[in-house]
């Protein structure tokens, strides 16, 4: 599971509302109709897209 | 896989895009105009607050897009104190799901295509310069072959980044917000209310946009660097207990808002962003929707003339951007100033100036007077502010 360590971003949770693709440095969020996605080989774990959100859902994993 | 060809792409169906799509036709140029979502302005994230002037310059307004008509507004200090402003803030509290389906019905009525359902996923040039957009609509994919993009996809812009123009917000750039709509409220459905208070809302404020029948929106937006403190969707909860325990929640969203004087880069070759894609929001209020439909507009004619001129290069379209710079830059920077002179202020100065302000008589309880006020009495500020001013 080693090299899948990242962020997790649980879409249930989410309310899809894009505050964390703004703050994402490397554009690594990708956010559709229903869900949210994070593109593991772009992130960079750098935290800020879990330190804006308004719902503090992603997770440093 | 299916490919279309049009003059100008616009990505996202907001009051930005909408209006630009809306122009662009009008002036002749083919127009695509795609929204991620089914509908233009569902879900709704925003607190629906425009000022009737800069409103009614823009768009012919319909009653039936007005939840409820302001007159007045009150600013409430930390310590609970109340001042009623002077009678020039009037304003609406839009509608916004019938404001934002109306406008993009206005773009298809002057000849724009509307697809909604379709999710743009990237972009890059051909041979030809020209912009391919891949697209995905309705579960299908598609390409779109375009002189011309506008970026008018909000928040969540990736257009611009896509054209590598980089967009990415800093903590201390965005403010983070919750927002409820409360029901069952005892409230007056003319005036809006600014709640400052460090506890709350630091960075920001909290604010109550009555939407009348005992409907309001009640939110706050806390600036991005004191969210690990203070958590908006617990601070919005605690706020409601504290200021409204009456109030029954009837939904949530959450969502970001830039507050930042601007982009350095708003174009690139083929490519325009407006709206909150551009950052284009008012610093110190948070409002955008008319800021974004005004950069519609612009980025629109700007679009269609570059097309005319066969120069869709970013140094073309660059009288883009000073366009917006002579129009509202001034007025971004003086804001974006202001906001942290508000935000760094001390609770016990801020107590203060809303007590001197009520002493005043409320025909000259204005936002100048109030800035006034504050500046007189900390002369440092002052020369800060005044080199925007003057
Ligand atoms: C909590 C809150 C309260 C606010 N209150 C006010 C207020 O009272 N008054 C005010 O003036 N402003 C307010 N604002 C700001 C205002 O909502 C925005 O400035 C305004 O909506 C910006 O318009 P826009 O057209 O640029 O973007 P948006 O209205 O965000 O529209 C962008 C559209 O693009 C679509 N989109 C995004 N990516 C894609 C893609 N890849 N493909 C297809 N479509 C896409 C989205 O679905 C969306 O419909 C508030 C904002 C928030 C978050
Ligand atoms: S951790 Fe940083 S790089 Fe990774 S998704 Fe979040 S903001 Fe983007
Ligand atoms: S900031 Fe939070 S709620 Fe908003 S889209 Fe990102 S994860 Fe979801």
């Amino acid at each position: 599971m080693d090299k899948n360590r990242g962020i997790l971003i649980d879409t249930n949770l989410c309310d899809l509302c894009g505050a964390c693709v703004a703050v994402c440095p490397e554009d690594a969020i990708i956010l559709q109709e229903r869900n949210i996605e994070v593109m593991q080989d772009r992130c960079t774990k750098c935290g800020l897209c879990a330190a804006v959100c308004p719902l503090n859902v992603p997770e440093l994993l | 896989m299916k490919k279309y060809t049009f003059d100008i792409t616009i990505i996202g169906a907001g009051p930005a895009g909408s209006m630009a799509a809306k122009r662009a036709a009008e002036k002749g140029a083919s127009v695509l105009l795609i929204e991620k979502d089914k509908y233009a302005g569902i879900p709704v994230r925003c607190a629906e607050g425009v000022y009737r002037d800069e409103i009614t310059r823009l768009v012919d307004i319909d009653d039936s897009w007005i939840c409820s008509k302001i007159i007045f507004s009150e600013l409430v200090s930390p310590d609970g104190n109340r001042v009623r402003a002077a009678e020039d803030a009037s304003g609406f509290i839009l509608d916004r799901k019938k404001f934002d389906q109306a406008l993009a019905i206005l773009s298809v009525e002057s000849g724009a295509d509307l697809r909604t359902e379709t999710y743009a996923s990237g972009m890059k040039k051909n041979v030809h310069g020209e912009w391919e957009v891949s697209a995905c609509t309705r579960g299908e994919d598609i390409k779109i072959l375009t002189k011309v993009v506008i970026g008018a996809d909000g928040v969540e812009s990736r257009v611009g980044r896509w054209a590598g123009i980089d967009t990415s917000l800093k903590l201390r750039e965005i403010e983070s917000c919750c927002q409820f709509t409360l029901a069952d409220l005892n409230i007056d459905d003319q005036t809006v209310q600014f709640y400052m208070s460090k506890e709350f809302a630091p960075g920001g404020y909290a604010w109550v946009f009555p939407k009348s029948g005992g409907l309001a929106n009640v939110g706050l937006g806390i600036l991005g660097t004191y969210v690990k403190d203070v958590n908006p969707e617990k601070s919005l909860k605690n706020f409601v207990k504290r200021y409204f325990p009456e109030g029954r929640v009837i939904s949530q969203i959450a969502g970001g808002v830039p507050v930042l004087p601007g982009l350095k880069d708003m174009v690139a070759d083929g490519v325009l962003l407006a709206g909150d894609a551009a950052r284009q929001v008012d610093p110190l209020s948070g409002g955008g929707i008319t800021n974004s439909m005004a950069a519609g507009i612009m980025a629109a004619e700007h679009a269609v003339r570059s097309i005319e001129q066969k120069d869709t290069s970013k140094k073309n379209l660059t009288a883009y951007q000073k366009e917006w710079d002579r129009k509202f830059g001034k007025k971004m920077r003086l804001s974006s100033k202001l906001k942290k002179v508000v935000d760094d202020l001390d609770e016990e100065v801020f107590n203060n100036l809303v007590g001197k302000m009520s002493l005043l008589p409320q025909q000259k309880r204005t936002p100048f007077a109030f800035f006034k006020t504050l500046l007189l009495n900390q002369p440092k500020l002052f020369l800060d502010v005044a080199k925007f001013i003057l």
